[in-house]
């Protein structure tokens, strides 16, 4: 074998990843060229240095409480969003599609959900009959329901971390804050309104996503930003 | 002839029964206090990982822990034991990284390598690492990539084909990246 | 001198010294070199004042800064990587610090300031800042450039290959161009102008858009609007493929003859063509916000 191939073959052979017909020639070669036994020597150096560095490392004493506090905050969201379905379940003891169940689920309680300062919204709300005569209609929205669910929680998440650091923010930033959420709360509402009355546009599954992306972006910029100031 | 050396992490016992085995159960089924028992059992090796991944920013690293441990939380009920816990929390610990450095199109080469910021005076965290500042400084300021493969394969003991499967590229890149970052580090240990 | 005039005379003296003291400790000056890599790392942290960057042609760092009472700087690191804080004795109401500081032209910097205004001029490596109500202004080209404001503004005036650029209340403006580029606000107005662009996404809620520049052929371009107005200006002679949409909004062409459509339901409009027989990919998206398409010719 010659120096050329040999040289390549010498992190594998420091590994132990050469098989029997490999490792022979290369043993031979290293056993007559300075250049590779040097760096053998090198690499087999690294390896017990690399072999000696610590497996594990303490993290910071605080680092638990706050994924405790997240854990918690995700445990609370999710028994608001369950209490809230079977709140409006209870109110339509009638049978209703699918489709138009999920409408009335994800307008009022979704929306009551992340409109916490405001008085309830007066949502329009698809008649089941208007859902049900459209399944592709349904499918959509059906997919954008669980899609919404992910964003109310992550956005509810991230504003009670900002409850707990706004102190650290100018009254005016916070105004600014407020006034962008409140923007962004009522184009919410708007698509999510003309989605009710048009379950099957895409346009608008679209158009509602970006906002929440919106919301949920400026959530996660504030906090960070706060976080380490 | 100077006898071969494996470069391969200690494997953490992980048994497929007792008390790490129940906590995972009861963590499963809502026990808070159960998961608190995974977190301390576990964190000191993710983070060391994370550590290292994000080239000794101790700030990154905690964050990125945190990350993982939240999504470990919201996944557990897809850990079905296939695997060592702790394979599995390794590999969302990777796939983690992995998002966020994809997230919104940034990298974490910004990440930047940092000597010697435990000695700022008034600096708030230290990396923890007390053992081989050279090693880790120089495995910190390697570029990502390598940096990667060197630390996945080189200390955590990844096969090459697990490491390609992970990152999303062959093994040739792999291999490739492996002897970049050991050629760099024998350089800079040298100085 | 009077006995009166001579007293008057000690106390406006002790007055002056007292003062005189005051202000020498509240402005003492701080000046300090570190070695750095020109593409070497460096990050900088002060909550209140001033940022200023340059890049230049020397592998160091210099920093310059007039320090308030009660303010201090620490700075540290090794040749790949260094950091500097300002820290204050009164975290909660820190003083201004205004830095100016000279970083290695292809360096990486980071900069994180709350209400400091940041501004970057010649460096090329990669930048990310971040801005609570402070303004960011960069000028020059850099390779990557990340720019976060809250209530501020961010202004580009050159090309970064790769641009992300964020504010919720401020304007955030490109004056140039860019390969990758994306910019977000909530209220405030994206402007757009003056470069040849490859993937362009301007996104906002209630802010308007502008955009007038060159589109690559094969390029990618996308506006999304919740009521901002959307004006977009390009070459006549641009080859576009062009899908416009507006739920409940007007959409205005006064770039070629092609009239928009009714919108589905008899709601809102669309408009679909393609210019020059294609090519680069122009998507328009606005909830109520008016749209217009023009020639910038």
């Amino acid at each position: 074998m010659t120096h050329e191939v040999v040289r390549h073959l010498l992190d594998d052979y420091v590994a132990g990843d050469l098989t029997e017909d490999a490792r022979v020639p290369v043993l031979d070669h290293i056993g007559v060229c300075a250049i590779c036994r040097s760096e053998v020597d090198d690499l087999e150096k690294l390896a017990v240095q690399v072999a000696a560095l610590p497996r594990a490392v303490e993290p910071p004493v605080q680092a638990w409480a706050e994924i405790r506090s997240v854990i918690e905050r995700d445990a609370r969201v999710e028994r608001t969003v369950s209490r809230r379905s079977s709140s409006r379940l209870r109110a339509q003891p009638y049978a209703l599609a699918a489709a138009g169940l999920l409408v009335a689920l994800v307008s009022s309680g979704g929306t009551a959900l992340y409109l916490r300062e405001r008085a309830a919204p007066s949502v329009a709300v698809a008649p089941p009959a208007a859902a049900t005569a459209d399944p592709a209609g349904a499918a959509t929205l059906a997919a954008f329901t669980i899609e919404e669910n992910n964003y109310l929680r992550e956005a509810a998440t991230l504003a009670d971390v900002l409850e707990k650091q706004q102190g650290v923010l100018a009254p005016e930033t916070v105004a600014q804050l407020k006034k962008s959420l409140r923007i962004i709360d009522d184009a919410i509402l708007e698509a999510r309104n003309a989605l009710a009355r048009d379950p099957g546009n895409r346009t608008l599954v679209e158009m509602l996503s970006a906002n929440y992306r919106h919301k949920v972006d400026l959530l996660r910029r504030t906090t960070e930003m706060t976080r380490s100031s | 002839m100077p006898a071969k050396m494996k470069m391969l992490a200690v494997a953490i016992k992980d048994p497929a029964d007792g008390p790490g085995a129940d906590d995972v159960r009861r963590a499963q089924a809502g026990d808070v206090d159960s998961f608190e028992q995974i977190y301390r059992e576990h964190s000191p090796r993710i983070y060391a990982l994370c550590l290292r991944l994000m080239a000794g920013d101790a700030q990154s690293a905690t964050e990125l822990m945190q990350d993982v441990f939240i999504r470990a939380w919201r996944r557990l009920d897809t850990f079905r034991g296939e695997c060592a816990f702790s394979s599995w929390l390794h590999r969302l610990a990777v796939n983690v990284m992995l998002e966020n450095a994809r997230s919104d199109g940034r990298r974490t080469a910004r990440v930047l390598p940092m000597e010697d910021t435990g000695k700022l005076p008034g600096a708030a965290k230290s990396s923890g690492i007390e053992l081989s500042m050279d090693l880790e400084s120089a495995i910190a300021s390697l570029p990502r990539g390598a940096r990667m493969a060197f630390v996945l394969h080189d200390v955590e003991g990844y096969q090459h084909q697990e490491i390609a499967g992970q990152l999303g590229l062959s093994v040739g890149t792999i291999k490739a990246q492996l002897h970049r970052a050991r050629r760099l580090l024998r350089e800079r240990l040298e100085r | 001198m009077t006995f009166a005039f001579a007293r008057a005379m000690r106390y406006a003296l002790t007055l002056a010294l007292v003062f005189g003291a005051s202000t020498a400790q509240a402005q003492a000056k701080f000046e300090r070199r570190l070695p750095l890599a020109m593409d070497g790392a460096f990050r900088v942290h002060n909550m209140v004042g001033s940022v200023t960057v340059r890049g230049w042609a020397r592998d160091t760092v210099l920093v310059r800064a007039k320090l308030a009472e009660g303010e201090r700087v620490h700075m540290g690191g090794g040749y790949k990587g260094a950091k500097m804080f300002v820290e204050s004795d009164d975290d909660r109401h820190p003083q201004p610090t205004h830095l100016e500081v000279w970083v290695p032209s292809r360096s990486k910097l980071w900069v994180k300031t709350a209400t400091a205004n940041i501004t970057v001029t010649g460096v090329a490596g990669g930048l990310d800042l971040y801005v609570v109500s402070g303004n960011i202004q960069v000028n020059g080209s850099p390779a990557e450039l990340n720019a976060e404001a809250i209530d501020g503004d961010v202004r580009v005036t050159g090309s970064p290959k790769w641009l992300r650029a964020k504010s919720a209340t401020g304007s955030v403006s490109l004056r140039g161009g860019s390969t990758d580029a994306a910019l977000s606000t909530v209220s405030g107005p994206i402007r757009i102008e003056g470069g040849s662009f490859e993937r362009t996404r301007a996104e906002t809620v209630s802010g308007n858009i502008t955009f007038s520049g060159q589109l690559d052929r094969s390029g990618v371009f996308d506006f999304d609007s919740h009521s901002g107005a959307v004006d977009i200006g390009i070459p006549v002679k641009s080859s576009a493929s062009v899908a416009i949409i507006s739920i409940s909004g007007t959409i205005a062409n006064k770039l070629t003859n092609r009239s928009p459509t009714a919108g589905k339901f008899g709601r809102g409009s669309e408009l679909n063509m393609e210019v020059n027989a294609g090519g680069a990919r122009l998507t328009v998206r606005t909830f109520k916000g008016p749209v217009t398409l023009r020639s910038t010719d």
